[in-house]
């Protein structure tokens, strides 16, 4: 059967016919053939390609291509070599965790994408930071204290001696956005080398979600330019214990355990600091403090260490501080202390001859305490005016009760002496609290 | 180390202490670490003494 070839072919023009293929090579037909034509050393080119004659139907699965020395990607699993690099904007579709995990020990500018989005995303999450007051801006007991093994800022806890005065201070314009920091002083000229203490303990209601976790707490700190401490360090220690709302400076915990006992190194520059650690996933309550590392010496004038910002959190990355206004702050200090003035009871023309005569009045708490708190009342004023017979009200007690997590009731009652009194009571300060 | 009293007012009684001029009345919780404190100076072998207010 003859056979007609195209008139005027361009070169690497194809014909097929009867089952076989040539090819025009601008001056001869040439016959190709599966199993015997040899491609001449660069006869292959991408205009050839893409010409269509080579087409994916035509190409033999993987031999094809394996056998011109190039393997390509495998496009279903691939396994990247070398640097590889991306279209500026790139779309990813639902990410696994284990696909999440592939992120670890990348630095490229994808990281650094990643890690602003954490950031945006941790900042705006509230309740990340289990220390109240970590700011030490709530000072309700008194803002300088000289007497120690006692509750001073609110939510946290002293040890020290008379040598020492532990105060709220300003952290000043290099820490500008902390309104108070505390301050730890060893008065001037003081010999005392025994180091006070600064703590804070956390309820075991608040310490159960971090059992069996990673978690870092971070802090700011600076020394005062006569700091004594050994090598300007402070001790900082985190522990854990196994038993219920106890506070580890000053009683102590059931089943200490110290996560952390480190010294950090002060300057008279504000520094953050952070420690991350694991927490026992049997623990149930957690505390930590800060303690000068040996003071030595005759103390100076600015033998000191400041701390404020501090915060706990689960995870391993000291996440910014998390702020929080006043007034939130203060009520979750007042679950544990809350105090006022000037409460009183009055009385007129009473006589003792009905039995058991009482006056009496009644504190609802701004906060619902923790427990049913202590009760202080000082500064106590009484006007007994007695009108007839020897009638005397009694100093005011606190009923018990009624002494209660949601407030207490207080009374005076009439003597057993008969006769008629007017009295007047001012109690002048009075107290709740319901700390660990 | 405090001190305890004990303030009796009929059936009902309150730990009482004092801090100077400041007078605490403690509630029978054992969630409250004063009482807490308490019950452990009791342990000791001390007795509080009553207190009266009038």
């Amino acid at each position: 059967m003859p056979i007609n070839f195209p008139d005027s072919p361009a070169e690497n023009d194809s014909f097929t016919s009867g089952g076989k293929k040539w090819i025009f090579n601008g001056t001869v037909w040439t016959l190709v053939t599966a199993n015997s034509y040899t491609i001449p050393t660069g006869e292959v080119t991408t205009a050839k390609i893409l010409d269509a004659n080579v087409t994916a139907a035509k190409l033999a699965s993987g031999a094809a291509v394996t056998n011109i020395g190039y393997t390509p990607a495998n496009i279903a699993g691939p396994t990247f070599t070398g640097t590889v690099v991306l279209p500026s904007t790139t779309s990813i579709g639902t990410v696994t965790s284990t696909e999440i995990g592939y992120v670890d020990g990348v630095t490229s500018a994808i990281q650094t994408q990643l890690d602003s989005k954490l950031t945006a995303t941790t900042a705006v999450t509230s309740n990340r930071n289990a220390i109240i007051n970590g700011e030490m801006k709530v000072w309700q007991r008194g803002t300088s204290f000289t007497s120690f093994n006692a509750y001073a800022a609110d939510r946290w806890y002293i040890t020290g001696s008379s040598n020492f005065t532990f105060s709220r201070q300003v952290p000043g314009s290099t820490l500008p956005q902390f309104a108070y920091c505390s301050r730890m002083q060893r008065n001037s000229g003081s010999t005392d080398v025994t180091s006070a203490q600064l703590g804070y303990a956390l309820e075991t209601a608040d310490s159960l979600r971090f059992a069996g976790k990673t978690i870092t707490v971070s802090f700011w700190a600076r020394a005062g330019a006569n700091y004594s401490g050994t090598s300007n360090a402070l001790y900082y220690v985190l522990a854990t214990g196994t038993g219920t709302d106890q506070r580890l400076l000053g009683s102590g915990f059931t089943g200490t355990a110290y996560s952390v006992i480190n010294l950090v190194t002060l300057t008279t520059s504000w520094q953050r600091f952070s420690y991350t650690t694991t927490v026992p996933s049997t623990a149930t309550e957690i505390s930590h403090y800060f303690q000068a590392n040996l003071n030595a010496g005759t103390a100076g004038a600015n033998d000191y260490w400041d701390v404020t910002g501090v915060q706990l959190e689960e995870g391993a990355v000291a996440t910014p501080f998390e702020f929080e206004d006043y007034g939130t702050t203060l009520a979750k200090c007042q679950r544990y202390y809350e105090a006022g003035t000037n409460l009183w009871m009055s009385a007129y023309g009473v006589t003792s001859a009905i039995l058991d005569t009482r006056i009496n009045n009644y504190v609802s708490f701004n906060t619902t305490k923790r427990s049913a708190p202590t009760i202080g009342l000082s500064n106590i004023t009484k006007t007994n005016e007695i009108l007839s017979g020897g009638a005397i009200w009694a100093d005011p007690s606190v009923r018990s009760s009624s002494n209660t997590v949601t407030g207490f009731s207080i009374y005076s009652k009439i003597g057993t002496t008969a006769g008629t009194a007017h009295c007047e009571i001012q109690i002048g300060n009075w107290s709740a609290t319901a700390e660990l | 180390m405090k001190t305890f009293y004990i303030l009796k007012d009929g059936d009902e009684q309150c730990v009482v202490y004092f801090v100077e001029d400041t007078v605490l009345f403690v509630p029978a919780d054992t969630a409250n670490s004063d009482y807490q404190q308490y019950l452990a100076w009791v342990a000791e072998g001390n007795v509080a003494e009553e207190w009266d207010n009038s």
